[in-house]
């Protein structure tokens, strides 16, 4: 009798926890299921084929990393302007070495940053960069060896 | 006992000091980097020497903060240039001296230590992002804007 009972409880008890920690895993990737995040994605093929394109892409993000505010992005940050100059190498032909899965997801973020109107509208104080940040960070984490390398090369190079 | 736990506690600190003001190599660095900072032909000559090093540091204790590393460099190499020089005379000697420290194999932890070596010298890092991280942001800016 008191075997059962013992086996039984924790039983009941167990059932809540998993919803908990699916919502608490899911709620930072929001800006990763946005549509605006599936736009920048579906954008970053046609980009990545049209230099000319990807140089208006570069300029505009360029003009916006000077002026948006750099708190949200952290320790990212020189990863999103190492980003930049691997762009504007990579449109002038300098530096082709760069896998293209990996050129897609920094397209794909720089697209995602660019965009005015993602999950939270850029103009929203304080908030606006947040989601930017989270696409950023993720996009580095998939990209941070062909960025140390990119660096590696600009200060052997030149 | 209350002397025994005393003595114990005293020298944890000197053996790792978590002020990098403290760490004794870190301010000889300092010292030596002034003389870089003043002599653009010197600085050319430890770019260079962080160059053919770099690619045998290993990235992982540095973890993010690798890329201001990299824009140390950088920022350090338009410098003596002369291409960027919108930069304060005391952020410049702590960059270098910074750079100098990750460079020196025999700092507060040797640097041939596995696993260990380079904690130091991620800490000494951080620290001297944390008091530039408004040049070099700014210089990463320039680099993105104006070429």
């Amino acid at each position: 009798m008191t075997k059962a009972r013992g086996k039984s409880k924790p039983r009941a008890q167990k059932k809540p926890a998993p919803d908990k920690v699916e919502l608490r895993v899911s709620q930072p990737k929001a800006a990763l299921r946005s549509e605006a995040f599936a736009r920048a994605l579906a954008n970053a093929k046609a980009h990545a084929n049209n230099p000319e394109r990807l140089r208006v892409l570069f300029e505009e993000a360029a003009r916006k990393a000077a002026a948006v505010p750099k708190e949200p992005f952290l320790d990212s940050w020189p990863y999103l302007q190492a980003m930049l100059r691997l762009v504007r190498a990579y449109c002038r032909g300098e530096y082709r070495n760069v896998p293209q899965d990996e050129l897609l997801w920094i397209i794909t973020a720089l697209n995602y940053f660019v965009d005015p109107f993602d999950l939270i509208p850029d103009e929203v104080p304080f908030l606006g960069f947040v989601d930017d940040a989270t696409v950023m960070s993720f996009a580095v984490a998939r990209t941070r060896e062909a960025l140390d390398d990119f660096m590696a090369w600009e200060i052997s190079a030149f | 006992m209350a002397n025994i736990l005393g003595g114990v506690v005293k020298r944890k600190r000197l053996a790792l000091p978590k002020d990098p003001k403290r760490n004794r190599v870190f301010s000889k660095a300092l010292e030596r980097a002034k003389s870089y900072a003043k002599d653009p032909k010197a600085l050319r000559d430890l770019v260079q020497k962080a160059t053919r090093k770099m690619s045998s540091i290993p990235k992982a204790p540095f973890a993010e903060l690798w890329g201001y590393l990299q824009a140390m460099l950088r920022l350090m190499r338009a410098y003596y240039r002369g291409e960027y020089r919108n930069i304060r005379f005391a952020n410049l000697v702590l960059i270098i001296g910074a750079i100098i420290y990750v460079l020196d194999p025999l700092d507060l932890i040797p640097d041939w230590i596995p696993g260990l070596g380079f904690l130091d010298d991620a800490t000494i890092l951080a620290f001297a992002v944390q008091k530039t991280r408004e040049t070099l942001d700014a210089f990463t800016s320039w680099e993105t804007t104006s070429r």
